[in-house]
């Protein structure tokens, strides 16, 4: 009790210039420009804990901005993705409170990139086979690009994602890389589906379904098992013949789009083949060959 | 093709040795055919798959599958066949009548098959009764 009278007397007598300098946003500024950001961050939390500086929308947007650096430091860790999103809840309740709109370019165009680097996640979990969090970063690069730019349209990046999303999935199933084929062959039909019904006219996802649906009639045939009773072969046939069936438009489709294409006339004369309309086969077979000039 | 050979019998004398299949105007089928039997024999027997241009070189054979889309291209080497105990197989519409035992057509977009019970048995076959429930017409 004796130390703490000298404390508050002191804090009462400090002068007015002297408590800004101790206010903790002012205090992160420091060292945030001492390069000190983990000092900014611990002083700019204190800060928004404060009433009043917890109600100013500078505050918001500083804190924003070093939780942004912090992150950039670190882009690949889950601990710098966490980074990340603190900013961005920072810059959205800088937003909120920034009624005059002096902050609303600065937050709006670290919001952009933020959201790019979310994408770029997306992407880069594709790639590396991480499905879940890959759907997850793109929902979220959506959310907070949606949040600047309300009517957005993501059409062309939605067929990009699935578009890619699919293709990978497709090279697991190729190469048997799953111990569940049905459900990530559905996964795959699914996403070339819904790429086809953004893009009717998309070439690739339409030839690329066709594949799917072809090889795994292939693949049904390839590996079957000649000593299996009649009724099953034929049931095995019927099962073929609905996949090379399902194939069927989606080849023609991208045949219409891009005539002049071999791996097209390939596909539609293997699909004919395989529903055993030899003469359609023929058809496509010889097109093709005029193409490649035989 | 290995499963109706596989579902029929044969007199004594064709139990031993190699199991014949001739194969006339399909070469990618008797590539296949060759793969396919390369460890897989048919009712115990070691699988020699032929090829004949002409029906001149026609010899015994358990099986003769005949590629062809006209009955007279595939009659002459039928009518050599039936001088043994021949499985005659094919794919051209309206031959079931009189020259081959099986042969198989489109019926949609389905492969399936017709037989004729009666060249069969002529032809000194025992043919599994299962295989006649699933054929799409038999001729007795």
């Amino acid at each position: 009790m004796r130390l703490l009278i000298p404390i508050l007397v002191f804090i009462l007598t400090v002068p007015i210039g002297l408590r800004a300098q101790l206010d903790p946003a002012s205090l992160a500024l420091r060292a945030y420009q001492s390069k000190d950001l983990e000092k900014a961050k611990e002083l700019i939390d204190i800060a928004i804990d404060d009433e009043m500086s917890g109600a100013r929308a500078k505050t918001w947007v500083f804190r924003g901005y070093i939780y942004k650096d912090i992150y950039k430091l670190d882009q690949l860790s889950p601990d710098g993705r966490e980074k990340r999103d603190e900013s961005i809840q920072s810059y959205k309740r800088a937003l909120e409170l920034d009624t005059d709109g002096e902050f609303t370019n600065d937050c709006m165009e670290s919001l952009r990139f933020l959201s790019t680097t979310m994408y770029n996640d997306a992407a880069r979990s594709l790639e590396g086979g991480d499905f879940k969090p890959a759907v997850e970063y793109y929902e979220k690069y959506k959310e907070l690009a949606r949040f600047r730019k309300p009517d957005l349209d993501f059409t062309g990046r939605d067929v990009e994602f699935k578009s890619f999303h699919a293709s990978k999935l497709s090279l697991l199933y190729e190469k048997e890389q799953t111990n569940n084929p049905d459900s990530l062959s559905e996964e795959i039909v699914r996403l070339y589906k819904e790429v086809i019904e953004l893009d009717s006219n998309d070439v690739q996802a339409n030839y690329n379904l066709a594949i799917h649906y072809y090889n795994q009639g292939v693949h049904i045939i390839d590996n079957m098992d000649y000593e299996l009773p009649f009724e099953e072969l034929f049931l095995i046939q019927e099962k073929v013949m609905v996949l090379f069936q399902n194939a069927l438009p989606y080849m023609l489709k991208a045949y219409k789009l891009t005539p002049g294409k071999s791996a097209t006339l390939q596909g539609l004369s293997g699909i004919y083949f395989g529903l055993n309309d030899i003469e359609k086969s023929e058809f496509y077979q010889k097109k093709l060959e005029a193409l490649e000039g035989k | 093709m290995l499963k109706f050979a596989q579902s029929t019998e044969w007199p004594a004398e064709y139990k031993q040795g190699e199991f014949v299949i001739a194969v006339i105007n399909d070469d990618d089928l008797a590539k296949t055919l060759e793969m396919t039997t390369k460890t897989k024999g048919v009712n115990s027997q070691p699988v020699k798959v032929k090829r004949y241009t002409s029906s001149a070189e026609v010899e015994k054979c358990h099986v003769m599958y005949i590629g062809g889309k006209s009955a007279g291209e595939i009659e002459p080497f039928a009518k050599k066949a039936n001088n043994y105990n021949t499985l005659i197989i094919t794919e051209t519409p309206g031959v079931i009548d009189r020259t081959s035992c099986i042969n198989f057509v489109v019926s949609g977009s389905l492969i399936k098959y017709e037989m004729n019970t009666k060249l069969m048995k002529d032809q000194g076959l025992v043919v599994s009764n299962s295989l006649e429930k699933l054929a799409l017409k038999v001729i007795k």
